[in-house]
Parts: C-alpha cells; structure tokens; sequence
C-alpha cells in the first residue's frame, strides 16, 4: 500500500510539472486579424499606469477620444502603479493572459523588447506612411527604440530643471529674477540660503536628491556628467564610463553638497509627500524638478512664489537635462493587432498627444503638438521646453534597472561619506562591466 | 495477509489524507521541484527557460551584492532575535508575577500588533520614522536629544526594521512564553520557597531551564522568520541606503522580478534553504538528545 501511495504521488508531481512546463512554454503569437474586421465589433485590453494627479484627467480624455473615434473598438484598461505594472503584466504573459497593449515607462520595455515580447512596430508605420523619424522628437525616438528596431509610440515626454523659491531669494538678498547660471554660483546662492535650528536643518539652499529617491539621485548624477561632455556609457553601450574625470567630478561635487557646502542633509524631507515636501512648504531655496512638478506646485502649494531655469553646468560647461518619457507598446501575442495598431496610431497622432501632454503638464512626442500655446505662455513651461534642446535620454539599455541599482549604491556610499567618490564609482563600474553588460 | 477490515480501516485513512495530500502536491512539492529545475536555467518568464547548468549558482556565490545581503540578513538577525526574545521574556515574567486579573486584557492588547499586516505596519512605522517631523524624532527633540537617521543611515537601518519587526510579532512570543510558563508546576516554586530561594532565584533555577523547550521553539520560530525579512524592507526602505537592508529574500524579489532573471532567483532561495537548514542542524542533534533520554 506505502509502495502503491508513493507511485501515486511521484505520477501526479510528474503530471504536474508537465502542465507547468507546457505553461511556461513561449506564448504562441497568433497571426494579426484582417484588416477589413475593423468593421465588426472588437475588444482590447490594455495595462496602464495612469491614475494620480494630472495623468488621470489626460488619460480620462484619452479614452473619451479614442471611444468618438472608433466606436468598433471596445477598450478594456486596467491600470496599476508603476512598481505594480510590471509584476502583474509578468504574471499574465506567465498565466497565457496577457493583455493586447501595455503603457509603462520607457525603461520596462526595454526589458520586455530585449525578451521577444514586444511587436515591432516600423512595418506599420511604413504601410501608413509615417516616417517617425520626421513626426518625433529625437529624444522620443531615441527612447522607444530598441537595438535599432521601434517597439513603442511615445505617448509623453519631460524634461528636468531648477525650480527656485524667488521670495527666499530675496530673504537672502539675491535677485529673485537672476537664478544661478553656474553650479558654484548655486553653492553660493544656496549657502546664503540655508538655515540650521541648532543641528537640524530648518530651510535646504539646494535640497539635492535624497539616497532614497534612487532614480531621481541617477538622473541628477547623470546631468552633472553630461553638463560636463560626459556620458556614462561608451559608443556602442557594451561598457559604463560613469568612472571617468566627468563622474568623479560630478560625484565629488555632489557629495561635497551635503558633507562640505550643507547646504542639504541627506534626510532632510524624507518621507514627505505633495505638499509636505520642502520646496512646497518654502523651506528649500532650489531643486531639481521635472514638469510634471509643476502640477503639483501649482494646485497644493499656491503660495510659494517660484521661478524655472536651466540646471546649469559647472563654469565653462553647457546645461544638460535629462529627458524621459512613457510609451505605448502592442505585444506579439495579440489577437487584434490591427485594432491596438489603430490605438498606437492615434496616441501618436493629434489631438492625443496635443491633449494628453497639456491635461498632464508633459510634453508630447510630436513635434506638430509642440507648438501649443500653452507651452510659449506659460513661463515655467518655457523653461523646460528649452531644456529639451539640451537634453538627452539614458539609452534603452535592457541591463537599466540592474546599473541603476549598482550606480546609486556607489553614490549613496560617496555621499554618506563612507566611500570616496572615485572608488564608489570605480568598484561601480568594474561589477557593472564584468557581471552586467557580459 | 492483511484481514479485510483492517484492509479497509487502511484505505479510508488515505482516502481522508487524499485532499490534503493533493493540495500539498499541488501548491508545495511540484512548485518546489519546478522551482529547482528553473534554477539550473536562464528564465525570464517571458521567454521558455533555457538549460545553463550550474552557471546561477556560481553567479550568486561570487555576487558581492548576494554575499551582502547574507551578511545583512545575519546582522538583522543578530538584533531581532536577540530583541525580541528579550521583550517577550520581560514582558512575560511581568505579566505571571504580576498581572493578576489584568494577564488575560494585557496579552491581548500586545497580541494586536500581531493581527495587522506587516505592509500597514510598515508604513506606520515608516511615518514615525521620518526624520524632520517623525514622532520619534519629535520625542527626542522634546527631550533636547539629538535626532536619528533610523531607517535613512547605512548604520542604524537594520536595528530600526528589525525593531519594526520586533513590535508587530513580540506578542506571539510572549503568548508562547506565557503559556510555558503556566504549564510549570506551582509545586516547584513552592518548595523553592520553603527551601528559602527568592523570586531571582526560583526564576533562574527553576522557569528558565523549564522553560527551554518553549524558548528553542520561540528561537527556532524568530530564526526563520529573521531570514524571511521582505515585506518591512520593501514597503520602508527598498533595501537601501546603499543597499545596507537588502536581506535574501529582498534580492531574490530584485534578481526575479526587477532584473527579469527568474533562473537566478529561484538559485538564490534554494540557497537560502541550504543556509536554514546548516543552521537548524544544532537543533535537530539536541531534539535527538532529549528524545533518546
């Protein structure tokens, strides 16, 4: 009977694993739908992170837009926050569920492209015609493509800048109208700003990225490389070179912010959310900030009387930015590739990306949508439409998540002081270049 | 030759075990045999996996961000275990000397933090923790002393999540103690008081070494749990800074889910197991001790 049991176990354990095998077995992609099926009734099913703030009301409008347009094509969204989006689309590609198109951050498609689960996307734009080259921004572009192929139809785009606080400008005697056009002359302004309630910090002069905003810590990192005529990786992206002079300087001078200059601690406003953050109490003379902030300053902290301007470079550079952006994506494995291309077709197009971007605070990725008055008017948005010019996007590097990790443990190290700035980024570079990009 | 009844007395016994048996087929043995196989394999989920022998392994044995998260799931250990075995006796002892008619509403209040989930408690504790306008901070300004870091310094991360820990699960322990504590015989410390021993004395002599197969299982428990340490790191710190909090199972979610190498992951836990189970072989040798006497 005991002999009898164990037979029976091993042949349903074994039964098992061949229903997982199968499972986990590469998801078959279904040939694409006749293009006259548009005509009958269909629907998609799309996974996006839009849901807070200002990208609630653009994506509201989106899917108001796109039901006028195509009454045929039934649109099934459901939406998750960033950390989530990716686990749950992971999940259904794992479960054979996946859904027909997905809107994430650039980053994560570089993964899902680099993994064969994305569409290409350049045979359906030649047989409409479009050349993406002419039609987007080349930042827009640079991010949506991968390995010289294009997998997504970037939906926005934005930029980084120094918003400044003008009353604490002229509290501290400095011309609210003339914000810092080098990095010493920020140390400087931001010196005369900075105030201590005994051994804690009342008000930042430049409330610098905290360790525990990782990505927004890079991206500030980054910008100081490449206000340099740096970059942090080589021409054909096999090796990082973050540990050259331009990031060891970049590094010194950030961690100088915090251990020499204290004009910032590395606490200081952790924690905070919306409105409780320094810059929107008036307690940091100058941050960095992306346009989408702009939103935010505006609706919770009405009072703070603020100004933009172009990060600038250390003396004799040129300001950088760095530009990121969000993406739509159709997946291989779509049933209706002829009705998610004619959603991918029309974020592309006007009036969504006109409308998308404004209702957001974003700019779109078509050119054309640019030239909206509420980009010239506005004059924040003026500001971060000329960083643009500047700006550059960190190439879709499929090993991104896994270097950004390494990076900002290196400059976390350099900036609590417990590793110097060139050793940090030296023994960073070594495990990126020899366990990462391999 | 089995009789008839007895035959049939047996094939009921499995027939009730059958549901049970099937649902630990299906959601523990074949998951756990599906897991080793993947990692012996580079598996992304969104591609079949793909045979690379003992390569993850390897990998994860020379990763000094691997070696950094064991080291960092020791030391977190090192401050849980220790903690919260210290609060649970204290607050055990207080609670059978002098509880009274307060023990039962007592253990129940401090078994509260044990029912909320540690995702809530996480974020409850991540306000606290805030450095400019915590509570905790805001105690320690009002008493002129300096503020911490806590979770925000490579130095004080680990104890701050480790105490985290220790509020949400003291009670459990405390529950154990206290019950190992009243299955002593009054008896004993009677004759402990006639033989002129004092409350010192009778606890030392006589609850602690009685006490030693609750306490192992207490140790035994917060040990295992201490190398399972995800859910407060991910919800406070992410396993920063500088990946000072980033324990095991912090990386194994990074490795599978963040970096997509599934293989690796699923290396990385099998690992872990090893680890649990060098560490459980004192204890196994002691049960056998004690069983043979």
């Amino acid at each position: 009977m005991k002999k009898t049991l164990i037979l029976c176990i091993a042949l349903v354990c074994f039964c098992c694993l061949l229903v997982f095998a199968e499972g986990s077995a590469e998801p078959k992609s279904k040939p694409a739908s006749s293009p006259s099926s548009l005509s009958e009734p269909v629907t998609i099913q799309l996974l996006h992170t839009y849901g807070e703030g200002s990208k609630k009301a653009a994506r509201d409008d989106w899917f108001v837009k796109f039901a006028e347009k195509f009454p045929n094509i039934k649109l099934e969204a459901t939406r998750y926050s960033l950390d989530q989006a990716n686990q749950k689309l992971l999940a259904a590609v794992a479960a054979g569920t996946p859904p027909d198109a997905v809107s994430n951050h650039y980053y994560y498609f570089t993964r899902y492209a680099n993994e064969g689960l994305l569409e290409p996307l350049d045979p359906y734009f030649a047989k409409d015609g479009i050349d993406p080259k002419s039609t987007f921004f080349p930042s827009a572009l640079e991010i949506s493509t991968f390995n010289g192929t294009l997998y997504t139809v970037p939906q926005f785009i934005y930029s980084r800048a120094l918003l400044y606080n003008k009353d604490l400008f002229k509290q501290a005697g400095l011309d609210p109208n003339e914000p810092p056009k080098t990095l010493e002359e920020l140390v400087a302004y931001a010196q005369k700003i900075t105030r201590w309630d005994g051994s804690s910090l009342d008000t930042a002069g430049f409330q610098f990225p905290r360790p525990d905003e990782k990505e927004h810590m890079v991206n500030f990192f980054i910008m100081l490389v490449w206000g340099q005529g740096g970059d942090i990786f080589n021409a054909d992206r096999s090796k990082v070179t973050f540990d050259s002079p331009a990031g060891i300087r970049a590094l010194q001078f950030y961690a100088d912010l915090a251990n020499k200059y204290k004009v910032s601690n590395l606490t200081f406003g952790a924690g905070a959310q919306s409105a409780q953050k320094p810059f929107g109490r008036g307690k940091a003379g100058m941050i960095v900030a992306g346009n989408f902030d702009l939103v935010f300053m505006r609706e919770t902290s009405k009072d703070i009387n603020f100004g933009a301007a172009l990060l600038p470079p250390f003396a004799g550079g040129k300001p950088a930015s760095l530009v990121d952006g969000f993406g739509l994506a159709m997946l291989k494995t779509s049933k209706h590739k002829d009705a998610v291309w004619q959603l991918l077709k029309f974020t592309a197009g006007e009036p969504a990306q006109r409308s998308f971007a404004v209702l957001s605070s974003n700019f779109p990725a078509l050119r054309s949508a640019a030239n909206d008055p509420y980009f010239d008017n506005d004059p924040e948005m003026q500001v971060f439409k000329k960083s643009m010019d500047v700006g550059r996007a960190i190439p879709p590097v499929h090993d991104w998540t896994e270097i950004q990790d390494i990076l900002a443990n290196a400059i976390s190290s350099a900036l609590n002081g417990s590793t110097a700035p060139d050793v940090a980024l030296k023994t960073a570079a070594l495990k990126v270049n020899t366990e990462v990009l391999r | 030759m089995i009789p008839l009844m007895r035959r049939k007395e047996i094939t009921a016994s499995y027939l009730f075990l059958l549901p049970a048996l099937v649902l630990l087929i299906v959601f523990y043995i074949v998951p756990t045999l599906y897991a080793f196989i993947i990692s012996f394999t580079e598996y992304s989920v969104l591609k079949p996996p793909k045979w690379n022998g003992g390569v993850n392994y390897i990998r994860i044995l020379t990763s000094s961000t691997f070696l950094q998260a064991t080291l960092n799931t020791v030391v977190y250990s090192l401050y849980f275990i220790p903690g919260i075995i210290l609060v649970s006796f204290i607050i055990a002892t207080f609670l059978q000397e002098f509880g009274g008619r307060w023990s039962g509403p007592l253990l129940t209040a401090f078994y509260v933090p044990r029912m909320t989930s540690m995702v809530v408690a996480s974020f409850i504790w991540l306000w606290m923790y805030q450095p400019d306008s915590g509570l905790l901070n805001s105690i320690l300004k009002f008493f002129h002393l300096p503020p911490q870091q806590w979770i925000y310094s490579t130095t004080t991360v680990l104890p701050s999540v480790a105490l985290v820990t220790i509020w949400k699960d003291f009670g459990y322990t405390t529950v154990l103690l206290v019950a190992g504590m009243q299955s002593i015989q009054t008896e004993l410390y009677e004759a402990a008081r006639i033989d002129g021993a004092n409350r010192w004395q009778s606890f030392w002599r006589i609850t602690v070494p009685l006490l030693k197969p609750v306490t192992l299982l207490v140790v035994v428990k917060t040990f295992i749990d201490s190398f399972r340490a995800f859910t407060q790191i991910f919800v406070m710190t992410k396993g920063g800074p500088a990946n000072a909090s980033s324990t095991i199972v912090h990386q194994i979610y990074v490795t599978g889910f963040n970096y997509l190498r599934l293989g690796e992951a699923s290396a990385m836990s099998f690992v872990l197991l090893v680890l649990l189970m060098i560490a459980f072989i004192p204890y196994i040798r002691m049960l056998r001790a004690e069983s043979d006497v």
